[in-house]
């Protein structure tokens, strides 16, 4: 019963205080984020260099597998607004970024169209409970227009210290209202030691995810 | 009934530690890390935090090592022999890294401490 219960707060606290940030887009001044996601609908690299506390430039690369398109371009990101508390920690992040997107790549491609896309993440995190969420809008001329949400909450088995295996198990909902199956629901394990992180899982349609990230 | 399932295997892991991973090792002692400054520290949740603060901190010059407690919050700096930051400068690197700092406790003389 207490599983239930626990799960159930988890839930409650992302819809409740949806907040983002499986990745910290703005480290540290000099710090350089790499991050790749791959699903079975899509696949994003991308790569983001902190220039101050608040600020980061990078490189944001796509690819849409359902709808065949890709997009790369340059992007900036900012970190809003940051809560330090005694024991936990509260981020709200935005991201743009504008480039080139180009249909029927698995053809012959399509000539280059201008495409951008923006999005705002928000997290919350102690060391026992994580929860996160992110909006974002992604706009390419004659080629694709999605607004697509996520929502996360995790929680940690156990409670590591600086150094050692960080381990999670989260719960990710996405919603992608264009689609047939506007929902899906995304349980996974994230495992984090040093300056790299990789999340694995699968989706309760059966489509995998997994996503790796490191800091340098 | 798949959705419980999923809600339940994450609560699970929570609650039940055998199923986890092993415990890792604690942090060694504070008397095993002789630091001569000691800063409190708020925002410091997950590995990342100590990475973070471990690059900031060893691009200076002055450090020598630093040793960072997310249990007691307390980031500890070793000087090399000779040298020290003043606060303002602990302050300015911990803020510009992305956290708050709380409290500043000078424990020895500048340099005379050194990782054991």
């Amino acid at each position: 019963m207490n599983g239930y219960i626990i799960g159930a707060l988890a839930m409650a606290s992302a819809t409740l205080a949806p907040s983002v940030a499986a990745a910290r887009p703005v480290t540290y001044p000099g710090g350089t984020m790499s991050m790749a996601e791959h699903r079975d609908e899509a696949t994003m690299v991308e790569t983001v260099h902190t220039l101050s506390p608040r600020l980061g430039v990078g490189w944001h690369d796509e690819w849409d597998h359902e709808d065949d398109w890709q997009f790369h371009g340059p992007m900036i990101a900012g970190l809003a607004r940051r809560w330090n508390m005694p024991d936990a920690q509260a981020n709200i992040f935005w991201m743009a970024g504008a480039g080139a997107a180009f249909d029927d790549v698995a053809s012959a491609g399509g000539p280059a169209k201008p495409a951008a896309y923006a999005s705002v993440e928000a997290d919350w995190e102690n060391r026992r409970f994580y929860t996160q969420y992110q909006a974002r809008a992604f706009w390419a001329e004659d080629i694709d227009r999605t607004f697509t949400q996520r929502w996360r909450a995790g929680v940690a088995p156990y409670v590591a210290e600086a150094g050692a295996l960080h381990a999670w198990a989260i719960l990710q909902v996405d919603h992608e209202p264009e689609d047939a199956d506007p929902v899906s629901l995304t349980p996974m394990v994230r495992v984090f030691k040093g300056a790299a992180l990789a999340e694995a899982g699968v989706s309760l349609d059966g489509d995998a995810f997994a996503a790796f990230m490191i800091y340098f | 009934m798949t959705f419980h399932k999923a809600l339940a295997l994450a609560a699970v892991l929570a609650l039940h530690p055998a199923t986890a991973p092993a415990q890792p090792k604690s942090p060694p002692s504070a008397a095993a890390f002789a630091a001569d400054a000691e800063v409190s520290v708020n925002g410091l949740v997950c590995d990342f935090c100590a990475q973070v603060l471990d690059k900031s901190f060893k691009r200076r010059a002055e450090v020598a090592a630093i040793r960072v407690d997310l249990t007691t919050k307390v980031v500890s700096i070793d000087f090399k022999p000779g040298a020290t930051l003043d606060d303002a400068t602990l302050r300015t690197i911990i803020t510009n890294a992305g956290y708050a700092v709380t409290a500043i406790r000078r424990t020895g003389a500048p340099g005379a401490g050194g990782p054991a």
